[in-house]
């Protein structure tokens, strides 16, 4: 990170005097040598205390990241649901009517869906839905616009989670249908039908056990993702969350900043694999993990 | 036992090869897919213009809205179809290369940490997951400003964490079919463990492979773009789909043929590739194999 | 009981009048709308770093939308970009040049009543100078004239307590400031003269305007509402007491992302976009509609020329004869016309853009740097390289510009190579990389393009930026003699405009840079958005907003609507 070139106090008109920088330098310990930044740091964020960020010098890395992380896990959660939920759903139905038209619609949607932009996307959304018709707002996260229920539901969700759930579900849906047409087409699954057994129980009993374990992989790929928060949807949509946070921080060089989203990323992912590795073995109770193969 | 192994392993490429080919679909893919590398590869020949040459009297046309510009013209005013065309040749290129590498470091790496199990399996995983949270912009930026920019900075940025999600889809595969009958019988068999490895449980482990690469396509080209659009990758006039398409964020309002052309064209690749997989994955699926 | 009914009789029949006065006290005029609805929404961009409202705490990350308002400055600029009094009722220069003193005008008041002193200004000025707190825009009191403000370098780099500076209060009324050398144009550079407040700053720390329940203001709006990432509501001060009594009663931001500032004015939600967030997609919309086109109110802006830099101190361009081709090979006429659009640039020769003093009006420099495709063969041919053999691959730098503006400097390229034959690659580098790249020394930035806009209304500015030991890897001492002695000449004027021509003719001759195109700017607004400053046009038929004129904040009001 610090050998990166460009540091966090150059400016675009003037630059800094060479005394100006010593002094900011000096005021956020960057003229120590890099391990003693190092060992600084880790026993500062033992305590919790991850720094200030150099973007936003009231308040804490820590405070930053709660409340901005609250609102895109909230934005996360809501495209998770919604991408799961119809991904899974059209892969299944794909694969089961297999080579059909639906099929084909599935795949060039999905195609569709993945190639495209999300900040096309959010752009055609907003042009449709938010200026040419003023139906729905156009930004905020429960800020604006009519909220039913009393925030349990507000229209300005839809439109970032639409725009932010398409890539997922195009994915969500490719890996469903793929993963149940080859479970499908095992010759144990010939014998149990040929023996007599419905679909459903068919699909509950044999197809799906089998498929998840691929399924959980590149399923399981998306939640960190997801719950991260994507930079363009945040800004086009006026919602403050993490997610430009990421971008923005090595942009400008906020190194609280980094090593802190990092830091989050890197425990997001940890968690994952921890939990996909322990959903394998639930899925599957023959696979062992210590056991060495032999031969 | 070797010669009958030899009759067996050319029919079985053999009888692959009609599969793939009695396959519409896959076909169809393969001639995208061949179509679009031709147009790559004889970008000079097929290009109405040069991808440089910009005329400023010629700014922002839209398609068919001068005789010689079929696309019409992009915001300096170079022709958009010869654009498109040389376009092709860095975004396949940079695309196949990155996953291309991603599938000879993932699958190896992904089977090794599923199939063999135990402490080497163990470090393994751990590798690949650390590797996940690898700082990727940040250390484009770094790995750029030491070797400068250009194709070649891009690919190895790229690739140093475009492995990861394969390995990790070959991983799951590995463990669970380590298990299945057919692995254990053959481990009675006596076969050693590579073979195993690589002819029994690796075809079918692909699906989610081949997916995954055929996913990977378009990302590629967008993490390329994002890297150009950052001055880190490769340099204009130089063209690629994904930075035609992220550029034209600004015009799109108006301009709608700066982002339809680039995002079709990469649409159209990723179909063609993820049609040719699956093709490719119903073609090698050892099931089909006939006993003789 | 008749008492009464009179009394309601009385309100009734004034009540309408009653309506339409601010809390100020004035009056609006009979096409305003009723003052609860006088309130301007402006747009601000959540991709932006912001942490202060006050130019004195950060000039680069301040909430840009609603900035520099709770204060106002010791001067403000006319028509005719000349310093008047704001803050300040007069200022004078002791015969030694060196010694300025602003005397402010009298009962100006601070939200909290207490009164706006000098004592104030100083403490300012000395939070800015201090090392603790290591102000981004220090540079720019070192520049002034020869070595800046007194003390100001020794103050920044720690040598010397903040009390030392050249700032001092000779009583509550009276502020005195002293530069190292003579700087004439320090009435125009006091249009960044803003203050804090001297007792917040000790009690809470300089960003005391963060939070409504410690902000104080001295300027015509006070921080009614505050949160930032979503909106920020200022409302018209009661106390004001200054140059520019505001008729809005309250000013709010909204965040959003610059990609949407004209969807959101389409929309209404908001009564004005700058230039800057207007994209070319947009310009086409607005040329094509004509309440929109009518409305897009052109101005100088901070007169901002785009040119490219070069490395004059290594090969190739350390050839005269290079550096010539290249500037005959920019076409620049057919990029403002084809890419640029009329209505935001106009070609330039030169550095000055025409309306800028000492600027050059006839065209006598625009045959230094003209088009001519010919000529520039013959120049390239001359410094050895005949149709472009032999020349480098060269690879142009960009500072992270946006869209539109990429594609001028991606154009200048591109015509420069279809002319001379040679291989120009254009990069649009992150903008750190680039200033460290710049600022290097010995430089790494061999081809660049960049833009400068002024900072203070005078030719010392402008041309100052191309010194040697400056930012740009240029000299000529012919040069650098012209401008400082210019630059500090007290009186005579006319002698000093010669100079300073000179000078340019100079850098355009020798081509320090390659000079693209001159900037107008612009804001869009809505039709109910009026005020006589920014809606007539002056003398030169230019209406719209000026850089430096901060009195359009007593001026601008909402019409009624249809």
């Amino acid at each position: 990170m610090h050998s990166v070139p460009g540091g966090p106090f150059d400016t675009q008109q003037g630059q800094l005097t060479a005394a100006t920088r010593a002094n900011l330098e000096a005021k956020y310990g960057l003229d120590e040598p890099v391990w003693q930044q190092y060992l600084n740091y880790m026993s500062h964020a033992l305590r919790f205390d991850f720094g200030i960020p150099y973007q936003q010098p009231q308040t804490t890395v820590a405070a930053l990241i709660g409340r901005t992380w609250l609102v895109t896990l909230q934005v996360g959660l809501l495209t998770i649901v919604v991408a799961f939920s119809i991904g899974i759903c059209a892969g299944l139905y794909a694969a089961y009517h297999q080579n059909s038209w639906i099929d084909h619609l599935v795949t060039f949607c999905a195609t569709l869906g993945v190639t495209v932009p999300n900040f096309v996307i959010g752009m055609w959304l907003i042009l449709c839905f938010a200026v040419a018709r003023s139906w729905l707002p156009l930004g905020g996260w429960g800020t604006s616009g009519a909220c039913l229920f009393g925030r349990y539901f507000c229209t300005d969700w839809i439109l970032p989670v639409v725009a932010y759930a398409l890539a997922p579900m195009a994915i969500i849906a490719r890996y469903t249908r793929a993963s149940i047409v080859d479970v499908a087409g095992e010759d144990f699954i010939r014998t149990a039908r040929a023996k007599g057994l419905s679909e459903v129980a068919l699909m509950r009993r044999h197809v799906l056990p089998n498929a998840q374990i691929p399924m959980v992989t590149a399923l399981g790929t998306e939640i960190p993702n997801l719950i991260t928060g994507s930079i363009f949807i945040e800004t086009m949509f006026r919602i403050n969350g993490l997610g430009k946070y990421f971008v923005t921080s090595a942009l400008n060089r906020d190194y609280p900043m980094i090593m802190a989203t990092f830091l989050l990323i890197a425990l997001l992912w940890g968690v994952t694999y921890m939990l996909t590795d322990v959903a394998y073995t639930v899925l599957d109770p023959r696979i062992q993990f210590s056991r060495r193969s032999r031969g | 036992m070797s010669a009958a192994a030899n009759t067996l392993s050319h029919g079985f490429a053999w009888q692959a090869t009609q599969r793939l080919l009695r396959n519409r679909l896959a076909v169809f893919g393969l001639m995208l897919v061949a179509l679009i590398s031709f147009v790559a590869m004889f970008a000079h020949w097929l290009a109405p213009h040069p991808y440089d040459y910009a005329r400023f009297d010629r700014v922002l046309l839209l398609p068919l809205q001068h005789p010689e510009h079929l696309l019409g013209t992009d915001e300096v005013g170079r022709d958009y179809l010869s654009r498109l065309i040389f376009g092709a040749r860095t975004s396949l290129l940079v695309s196949l290369l990155v996953q291309g590498v991603a599938v000879a470091i993932g699958v190896p790496l992904g089977a090794l940490a599923g199939y063999v199990g135990g402490r080497t399996g163990f470090v393994v995983s751990r590798l690949i997951d650390v590797m996940t949270a690898f700082p990727s912009l940040l250390f484009a930026i770094l790995l750029i400003s030491v070797l400068g920019g250009g194709l070649h900075s891009v690919v190895l940025a790229l690739s140093v964490t475009g492995w990861i999600l394969i390995a990790r889809l070959t991983r799951a595969q590995f463990l669970t079919l380590r298990e299945w009958d057919f692995v254990l019988c053959a481990r009675a068999l006596g076969v050693p463990a590579w073979r195993i490895a690589l002819r029994h449980v690796l075809p079918n482990a692909l699906t989610p492979i081949v997916i995954a690469v055929s996913f990977g396509i378009p990302a590629t080209i967008f993490a390329e773009a994002g890297l150009s659009l950052l001055g880190l990758g490769i340099n204009d006039p130089m063209a690629s789909w994904g930075k035609m398409v992220g550029v034209s964020n600004a015009y799109v309002r108006v301009y709608w043929h700066l982002a339809l052309f680039p995002t079709l064209a990469i649409a159209l690749t990723m179909l063609g590739c993820s049609l040719l997989g699956d093709g490719l994955r119903d073609a090698l699926d050892p099931r089909h194999v006939s006993s003789t | 009981m008749p008492n009464r009914q009179v009394a309601c009789l009385i309100l009734l029949v004034l009540a309408p009048a009653l309506a339409e006065t601010t809390v100020g006290g004035r009056h609006l005029s009979a096409d305003a709308a009723p003052y609860a609805r006088q309130v301007l929404r402006v747009p601000c961009d959540n991709t932006r770093n912001e942490v202060t409202f006050d130019h004195a705490v950060s000039v680069y990350q301040r909430y840009g939308c609603v900035q520099d308002l709770f204060s106002d400055t010791l001067v403000d600029l006319d028509s005719l970009y000349r310093p008047e009094p704001a803050a300040a009722e007069s200022w004078s220069v002791a015969d030694d040049g060196v010694t300025w003193t602003f005397r402010l005008r009298p009962g100006q008041m601070w939200s909290d009543g207490t009164p706006l002193t000098a004592h104030d200004y100083v403490a300012t000025f000395r939070l800015c100078a201090s090392p603790e707190h290591a102000w981004d825009f220090a540079w720019f009191y070192s520049f002034i004239g020869k070595g800046g403000l007194r003390n100001w370098d020794r103050i920044v780099a720690g040598e010397m307590p903040p009390d030392s500076l050249g700032v001092t209060a000779v009583d509550a009324l009276t502020l005195q400031l002293v530069t190292e050398g003579p700087f004439p144009a320090m009435p125009s550079a006091m249009k960044f003269g803003y203050t804090l407040q001297k007792r917040a700053l000790e009690e809470f720390g300089p960003y005391y305007n963060n939070d409504p329940a410690t902000s104080v203001s001295s300027g015509p709006f006070v921080l009614t509402e505050f949160d930032p990432g979503y909106r920020i509501v200022l409302s018209a001060n009661p106390d004001y007491t200054g140059y520019r009594p505001p008729l809005l009663q309250r000013i709010e931001g909204i965040y959003m992302s610059p990609a949407t500032y004209f969807l959101a004015f389409q929309r209404g939600e908001i009564d004005l976009v700058g230039h800057e967030q207007l994209t070319p997609a947009d310009f086409a919309t607005i040329e094509a509609e004509p309440t929109l086109q009518a409305n897009y109110l052109r101005h100088y802006g901070d007169f901002r020329t785009d040119y490219i830099l070069f490395d004059t101190f290594s090969p190739p361009f350390d050839k005269l004869a290079v550096r010539r081709a290249f500037a005959h090979a920019v076409d620049r006429e057919a990029i403002v016309a084809g890419i640029y659009g009329k209505m935001k640039a106009v070609a330039a020769h030169s550095m000055l853009m025409p309306g800028f003093p000492s600027a050059d009006t006839t065209g006598a420099l625009a045959d230094l740097q003209r088009f001519d495709c010919d000529r520039a063969r013959q120049y390239l041919a001359a410094a050895g390289y005949p149709d472009g053999d032999g020349f480098p691959a060269l690879e142009m730098w960009m500072r992270g510009e946006p869209p539109a503006t990429a594609a001028v400097y991606q154009a200048s390229a591109a015509s420069i190579a279809q002319c001379l034959g040679v291989r120009i690659q254009v990069s649009n580098k992150d903008g750190r990389v680039f200033m460290d790249a710049l600022n290097a020394r010995p430089t790494r930035l061999q081809m660049g393009a960049v833009s400068y806009g002024m900072d203070f209304l005078d030719a010392a500015n402008l041309l100052g930026v191309w010194m040697s030991g400056g930012r740009h890897s240029w000299s000529d001492s012919t040069f650098d003699h012209l401008v400082t002695s210019a630059g500090a000449m007290m009186g005579q004027p006319e002698v000093r405009d010669r100079m300073f021509r000179q000078a340019e003719r100079i850098l355009v001759d020798q081509v320090g840079g390659v000079f693209i195109a001159h900037r107008w700017a612009g804001d869009l607004m809505k039709p109910h958005l009026l005020g006589d400053s920014f809606r007539q046009p002056d003398a030169k038929g230019i209406a719209g907003r000026r850089w430096g004129d901060d009195s359009l904040w007593g001026d601008m009001y909402i019409g009624d609507r249809q």
